[in-house]
């Protein structure tokens, strides 16, 4: 579980800084008035802070 | 008496009262340097939280967010990125292991004096880099509150770090991280919501007023970020760079077992996370406000005090005197904080690795103290006279260079230590030089230093950040380093 939780963390950081290298047009324009840009960051953050709550909240045997 | 001074001195007396009341309670070398285990996982987070919002994270994101706008929200995602590997990676294993620093993780697979050595160097170089971050931005914040030099600042700052550390040591820079923490949170939520307030409290509309005075082209990355390669590094040096910063690494052992390491990181990712949040809104805030308020701007058109006091002219504007003031003596106390952090892990690094490590005789816990003493007061001279050659810098872009040098420097040997059996002595000696090594040699080579410290007009390594090519180069080197008998062997002939 640890090692996939850590493959998630690196593909989030893989896809955001792989948009922002390769593909930064992607993230012109608006979604309801908020800029994409901001929106794909805010994103980022949530899965971010989702795999590290799924972490810290599962059982936790290990000393 | 300003506003500033009001908040400023009763900040400075209650953390001399803490450091006064923690050297009391830390008698033991094991007091001093890990708070004798005894710190909570809420703690221990809001500490971790504390460290890691630095000077950098508070007033050089907002500075950033003003310059260069989504610039810093890219900061912002790869830092906060290495929270949640910390956590799984690092925190626990570190606890169970009682490891305080890297040199200690090391030194559990290896009796190398040499490997101790290298490793305390590295952790030094990041903890040095880390200082002048620090030290910038309390430089230009004093220099603009009180209309002291900026070398007279740094050395206020400087005689006051090392006394904390001199005399709480790990227990009064967890306590004044705590608090520093909570105040800095509360400001950040006082600014957003100010910034929110004026715009009728939707972000939206605060993003449209920001775009209407400098064009879409603040919603996306600059021209600093046009480069791929420079991108990529960026965002690894900034992801792993956490994982490799000494004064955050030995937090961990001031918990008394692995699950409330492991607890603690995952509650100061949250936190960080949330003040990432804040500064979104503080920074698009500072772009749409300030430019229609020219007594924050010198006659060239330029932020008074610099870019990194974007945040201190917000407040000004959104409360006044008294929340500017409020707001400076927070960003001060952030910055204190984190410099006592930082003095404490250099001079653990000289005192228990360098100095303890590399002796053939026992060296006694008082002994361990006093050099962390004399090391501290070596750490505050040297941070003073290398802050003076990185003034112009933001402090941002200086502390991703710190991180990069951490995720080249201490990660690769860390991890190959902690996880791979196969890793040898000579493997962790090649992984550890050719880290500190790629990272240093590149960063000199790069724009950074290159052209803006020694003038040059072209760098010789194009890219500001090393961490795509140093990090893979010191993973390699510890592979080849450990498996070089075994490849040998294979290659001769029979």
């Amino acid at each position: 579980m640890k090692t996939l939780l850590c493959c998630l963390t690196l593909l989030v950081v893989a896809l955001y800084y792989g948009v922002l290298a390769y593909a930064p047009g992607l993230l012109a324009g608006r979604l309801a008035g908020w800029p994409l840009s901001i929106l794909f960051a805010l994103a980022a953050f949530a899965a971010l802070f989702a795999i590290t709550l799924f972490a810290a909240l599962r059982r936790d045997d290990t000393p | 008496m300003s506003a500033a001074l009001l908040f400023f001195l009763p900040l400075v007396v209650l953390t001399l009262a803490i450091c006064h009341l923690a050297a009391r309670r830390s008698q033991s070398a094991g007091d001093f340097f890990s708070a004798g285990n005894r710190i909570g996982p809420w703690q221990n987070a809001l500490a971790l939280a504390g460290d890691y919002l630095s000077a950098a994270a508070f007033l050089g994101a907002a500075g950033l967010y003003f310059a260069a706008g989504y610039d810093s929200l890219v900061y912002a995602v790869g830092t906060l990125a290495g929270w949640p590997l910390l956590m799984l990676l690092l925190a626990g294993k570190l606890r169970q292991l009682g490891c305080f620093t890297v040199s200690d993780v090391l030194a559990q697979r290896f009796a190398s004096r040499r490997l101790r050595a290298l490793s305390a160097t590295s952790s030094l170089l990041v903890t040095l880099f880390y200082l002048i971050v620090q030290m910038v931005g309390a430089g230009k914040l004093i220099e603009l509150l009180f209309g002291l030099p900026y070398l007279a600042a740094v050395a206020l700052v400087a005689l006051l770090m090392v006394g904390y550390v001199a005399i709480g040591g790990m227990l009064a820079t967890t306590w004044v991280q705590m608090i520093k923490a909570v105040l800095l949170l509360l400001c950040g939520a006082m600014l957003a919501w100010g910034v929110l307030a004026q715009f009728g409290f939707s972000a939206p509309a605060l993003f449209d007023a920001a775009t209407r005075l400098r064009g879409d082209a603040i919603l996306l990355p600059g021209a600093a970020l046009s480069d791929p390669v420079e991108v990529l590094s960026l965002g690894l040096g900034l992801t792993l760079g956490l994982l490799g910063l000494p004064h955050v690494l030995m937090r961990f052992l001031t918990v008394p077992d692995a699950r409330a390491a492991r607890r603690s990181a995952a509650i100061a990712t949250l936190l960080v996370g949330g003040f990432f949040c804040l500064n979104i809104l503080i920074g698009y805030g500072a772009i749409a406000l300030l430019p229609a308020h020219p007594a924050f701007f010198d006659a060239g058109g330029k932020l008074l005090g610099g870019g990194n006091m974007a945040a201190l002219h917000l407040a000004g504007l959104l409360g006044g005197a008294p929340l500017a003031g409020l707001v400076a003596a927070v960003a001060f106390a952030t910055i204190l904080a984190v410099v006592s952090g930082l003095t404490l892990a250099g001079a653990a690094a000289i005192s228990h690795d360098l100095w303890a490590g590399l002796h053939s005789r026992t060296v006694s816990a008082a002994e361990k103290k006093a050099v962390s003493r004399y090391a501290a007061l070596a750490l505050g001279l040297l941070a003073v006279l290398l802050s003076t050659l990185f003034q112009q810098q933001n402090i941002a872009f200086v502390m991703g260079l710190a991180f990069a040098i951490a995720a080249s420097a201490n990660f690769p040997v860390l991890l190959l230590a902690l996880y791979w059996r196969g890793l040898t002595e000579q493997g962790a000696l090649a992984c550890a030089a050719s880290g500190i090594l790629a990272s240093g040699v590149l960063i000199v080579l790069g724009p950074a230093v290159w052209v803006a410290v020694l003038g040059f007009d072209r760098p010789l390594f194009p890219w500001a950040s090393p961490a795509l090519f140093a990090v893979p180069l010191a993973f390699a080197a510890g592979v080849l380093g450990s498996q070089r008998r075994a490849l040998f062997r294979k290659v001769k002939p029979q």
